[in-house]
């Protein structure tokens, strides 16, 4: 490449260099645990460029799970950025519908599986499960299953994690064998969590 | 039938872009203003997605505001929007918040932008026109798609493509083509009116249209109205509002709805087109004025698109409609607060017109096929025969929370936006004195383009040169 050339894309990357750092932007803005209990504290971080302000709001969300709202707002030369990030707030002893998608089926069987969001429950524990539904549902997770019948509660899976990946398996009524449309879309259980570490 | 078909002397059509039904009008039901709307109800909890073992349900958006980032709305991420039940084979709606976190790459929110919904307070030119008029609560996007392929749809009835595209291409039935021919005994007057660059110019094929006297600029809407005779005025008017993805220079603010933008833009540009359509009282009463939106723009909506097809002219075969969009038919010639169940995609329109102007042929064989597969025309809706003045639009403060300006450097951003600029520079280098006799903003554009990719100690660098990006890259 010819000198003058590389001199031209030299002050071009510098040109681009001094543009991109003008502009606010906020390179990530992470919140940890996205999921606390009473008196846990949350922790904010985030990699921004301008001024930057927080703005919170506490709010219930439409099926009564206590949300706190923060927005990071980044402004620099008259432009802003912004971004938020929700944290559930729950009682310590607080129970979470965990539901799944049914995906397959084994014989007279349908089954619902998948991962619940690590991301999330990983700092939580499984004191005890239960069915919400109105049919009998084995649960699989950790290594561990249960029966669950409608209206009983099972311990079975105490101590494990609450994320990770879990197996819901079902037995289709007559009705349902007989008409697919019938199929249950979704399989659900209720489980009793604490923290991990108190 | 006929006779209120005979009734009808204007029809006016305003296509919004980006929205789903339930996300602008789901709030009819819910607020008890329209019961009868298929629209959300509570508990909201039973309109919801799932992912990663959570529920994401619906909720009221609280503010205004400009979004993070347009939603994701390629014709692959609307498939798995729709989400077909592996072992049902029925399309669920429950994939919206998934095509979320994938396109973000982010664990989504508990409140989910996709699954966000306006109540009445925020909408308030659009939830007034529904209340006031007929609203449609089974209209859905022909296609579930992108833009430009529903806007093929929407203004020809036929798709040579599948996805957006650059420079496009629409056949001999376009609606313009098509209204030229349908007259009998002398040609159906139609005109559009265009706020900002019209999106008819991405079609090369009807430049000569885009730079006729038929196509004017927006403010001169109300003024025809008023005062044009009535043996010169338009039978059929096509209103277009600033497109975002458009090249902006002027000081008209982008105000089709497209997300990332604060609807409260579009919502201001609503009231004041409903106020101009309506204000000549002789002529609104044989007015039928159409407000729908292109396609769902990524937004949650709950009802599965019904299983009508379409093979698009790439070989695409779709299975299914797209999601439904918000529709209003607003005319003294429907039912005030009345709702239409009826089957409507974007076709419904042109049947209307060959009802009105070609009775008993149909618009093309394509808009036939959608028809027979029962797709209804809109004059299903048109059932009062009673006349009633035009109700003023509330005249509240809209406010929209805003940082202004997109800057000139950032260049288009998304694959309609390009195809706009591609337009924009076609027609300025082959039709340099039509399109600035047209377009004059389009001179200081292109300056304010070229400037970009020669910055200067001065430039402020407020937002990344992505034009001189690309170029060195190139």
């Amino acid at each position: 490449m010819p000198f003058s050339n590389c001199i031209r894309l030299l002050c071009t990357i510098l040109i681009l260099l001094t543009i991109s750092s003008c502009k606010p932007s906020i390179s990530y803005f992470r919140v940890s645990p996205l999921v606390i209990t009473g008196d846990q504290k949350v922790s904010l971080e985030w990699d921004a460029k301008g001024t930057p302000a927080m703005e919170f709001n506490e709010h219930m969300s439409v099926d009564s799970v206590q949300l706190l709202e923060y927005t990071l707002i980044v402004t620099k030369a008259g432009k802003e950025a912004r971004r938020t990030m929700q944290v559930q707030k729950m009682r310590s002893d607080a129970s979470i519908e965990i539901t799944f998608a049914t995906n397959k089926m084994e014989g007279d069987t349908v089954i619902a599986s998948g991962e619940n969001n690590n991301n999330q429950w990983a700092g939580f524990q499984i004191v005890s499960v239960s069915s919400p539904m109105q049919r009998e549902v084995a649960v699989s997770h950790s290594g561990r299953s249960a029966t669950l019948n409608p209206g009983s509660s099972s311990s079975s899976l105490s101590g494990t994690n609450a994320g990770g990946e879990w197996i819901f398996k079902t037995k289709l009524t007559e009705s349902e064998k007989s008409d697919r449309t019938k199929i249950p879309q979704e399989l659900k259980i209720r489980a009793v969590i604490k923290p991990s570490t108190p | 039938m006929e006779n209120m078909l005979d009734k009808v002397k204007t029809v006016v059509l305003l296509m919004f872009e980006n929205r789903s039904f339930d996300h602008m009008l789901g709030h009819l039901s819910r607020q008890k203003i329209i019961p009868e709307v298929n629209g959300l109800k509570d508990p909201l909890t039973n309109f919801s997605n799932l992912y990663k073992g959570g529920s994401f349900p619906v909720y009221p958006i609280r503010e205004d505001v400009e979004m993070n980032t347009d939603l994701p709305h390629s014709k692959a991420e609307i498939n798995d929007q729709l989400k077909k039940h592996p072992l049902t084979g029925n399309i669920t709606m429950g994939g919206f918040v998934e095509a979320y976190a994938h396109s973000t790459r982010r664990d989504p929110n508990k409140e989910c932008e996709t699954m966000g919904f306006f109540e009445s307070s925020l909408v308030p030119a659009t939830s007034f026109l529904s209340r006031t008029f007929c609203t449609c609560d089974n209209w859905f996007c022909p296609l579930p798609t992108g833009t430009q392929p529903n806007r093929n749809m929407a203004f020809s009835g036929e798709s040579a493509i599948s996805e957006n595209g650059l420079l496009l291409k629409i056949g001999r039935n376009n609606i313009f083509d098509w209204l030229n021919r349908a007259g009998k005994e002398k040609k159906v007057r139609w005109r559009v009116y265009h706020s900002g660059m019209s999106f008819f110019t991405l079609y090369p094929s009807l430049l000569n249209h885009v730079f006729g006297s038929k196509f004017r600029r927006y403010d001169q809407l109300a003024r025809d109205i008023m005062y044009e005779r009535e043996d010169d005025a338009p039978e059929v008017i096509v209103v277009e509002p600033a497109y975002k993805d458009a090249p902006h220079i002027t000081p008209v603010r982008a105000n089709d709805n497209h997300p990332p933008l604060a609807v409260g833009w579009g919502e201001e540009f609503l009231r004041r087109t409903y106020e101009a359509i309506s204000c000549n009282p002789k002529k609104w009463e044989r007015t039928v004025f159409v407000v729908y939106y292109d396609e769902h723009g990524g937004f949650y909506d709950h009802v599965a698109p019904p299983k009508i097809g379409y093979k698009a002219g790439d070989g695409f075969q779709f299975e299914n409609m797209g999601p439904r969009i918000p529709a209003i038919i607003s005319s003294p010639l429907v039912k005030s607060g009345s709702v239409c169940h009826e089957l409507f995609d974007h076709t419904s329109v042109l049947q209307f017109l060959a009802e009105k102007f070609t009775p008993g042929q149909d618009y093309s064989e394509s808009v036939k096929e959608r028809r027979l597969a029962g797709v209804k025309s809109i004059s299903v809706a048109l059932n009062n025969n009673i006349p009633w003045p035009a109700p003023p639009p509330p005249a509240d403060k809209i406010s929209v929370p805003v940082v202004l300006g997109s800057n000139i450097l950032e260049g288009p951003q998304t694959e309609v936006a390009q195809a706009f600029e591609t337009a924009a520079r076609y027609i300025l280098k082959d039709y340099p004195d039509k399109a600035t006799r047209k377009y004059p903003e389009l001179v200081h554009w292109e300056v304010s383009t070229e400037n970009a990719l020669n910055p200067t100690l001065y430039t402020s660098g407020e937002v990344k040169n992505t034009r001189l990006i690309k170029q060195s890259n190139g």
